[in-house]
């Protein structure tokens, strides 16, 4: 995993709702740190971007199917060390319902994601791209 | 044409699991919107083919009125393959199948299109599936976010 834009603002987006309900409690924050070190982020760098969040505006995506891929890609990360605690179960419900989701949606993509480790799937991708062939006008 | 999955499978270096020899290879793949697994069927007395896949998409009773109606809209129009729902089971998967002869079965190249082309559609339509099955959003809500895609140009 590289930092890449991309996971800098996921990141950032995560922060910016913690802090959305007034407050961070510690297992959150040590929750963000985690997460932000899997991406490869300093520790500094991270306990700053928490520090300086009341200046950065984080907004919702409009559709749906986006916000789908960002959670996604959020349990995804969360799920690499194949441990998922309960902080973070917590903190990816509170992310659901934030994003319009019933939070039934976190144990379904956890359970398909471990079922697919418990296979031996997990090194199959895909390596080419037929996504412009499959429909007529 | 069992014999050719296999090399397919191989060549792309795919874990695999045979459920039934010489008829049936489970296999599953990680793709943008989450993970996809694929069964590829033969009955070679008949030579038909089968590619059957599945997101991880549990759908509750609710929504299986909004659930009907996406796969209608969906369907309509794709070259290859068609969505599946059994309001039975709640079961959703996506099915590509073609006939093929022995004596002049179809190439690696071909058969490596067929189940791209599967995978890539159920990938595609994943995340307006499970917004679909976990939010209030409507089916043509949902069908318009894949379909209106910038990522997706229709043929």
């Amino acid at each position: 995993m590289t930092k890449n834009p991309e996971n800098k603002n996921h990141l950032r987006n995560l922060i910016s709702l913690m802090h959305a309900d007034g407050k961070i409690v510690d297992e959150e924050k040590s929750f963000i740190i985690q997460l932000g070190k899997k991406m490869g982020f300093e520790q500094s760098v991270i306990e700053h971007w928490i520090a300086e969040n009341k200046h950065y505006q984080y907004s919702i995506p409009d559709s749906i199917t986006r916000r789908y891929a960002e959670l996604y890609e959020m349990i995804g990360l969360i799920s690499i060390d194949g441990n998922i605690h309960k902080s973070e179960l917590k903190l990816l419900h509170k992310i659901a319902g934030r994003f319009g989701f019933r939070k039934e949606i976190i144990n379904a993509i956890i359970k398909g994601i471990q079922d697919f480790i418990l296979k031996g799937f997990s090194q199959n991708t895909l390596d080419k791209d037929y996504s412009t062939m499959f429909k007529t006008v | 044409m069992y014999n050719l999955i296999i090399a397919l499978l191989n060549a792309k270096k795919w874990h695999y699991q045979v459920e039934k020899e010489n008829s049936s290879v489970l296999f599953g793949v990680s793709a943008n919107y989450g993970n996809i697994d694929c069964y590829l069927n033969i009955d070679d007395e008949k030579g038909i083919f089968s590619c059957i896949s599945f997101c991880h998409c549990f759908v509750f009773t609710d929504k299986y009125t909004e659930i009907t109606e996406f796969i209608t809209r969906a369907n309509f129009g794709l070259i290859s393959g068609n969505f599946e729902f059994d309001l039975d089971s709640g079961i959703l998967r996506f099915k590509t199948t073609f006939y093929y002869d022995k004596k002049n079965e179809v190439s690696m190249k071909l058969l490596e299109k067929y189940i791209y082309t599967n995978l890539y559609t159920i990938d595609t339509y994943t995340p307006a599936l499970m917004s679909l099955a976990y939010t209030d959003i409507t089916a043509l809500e949902a069908v318009a976010e894949v379909e209106n895609n910038v990522r997706l140009y229709l043929n």
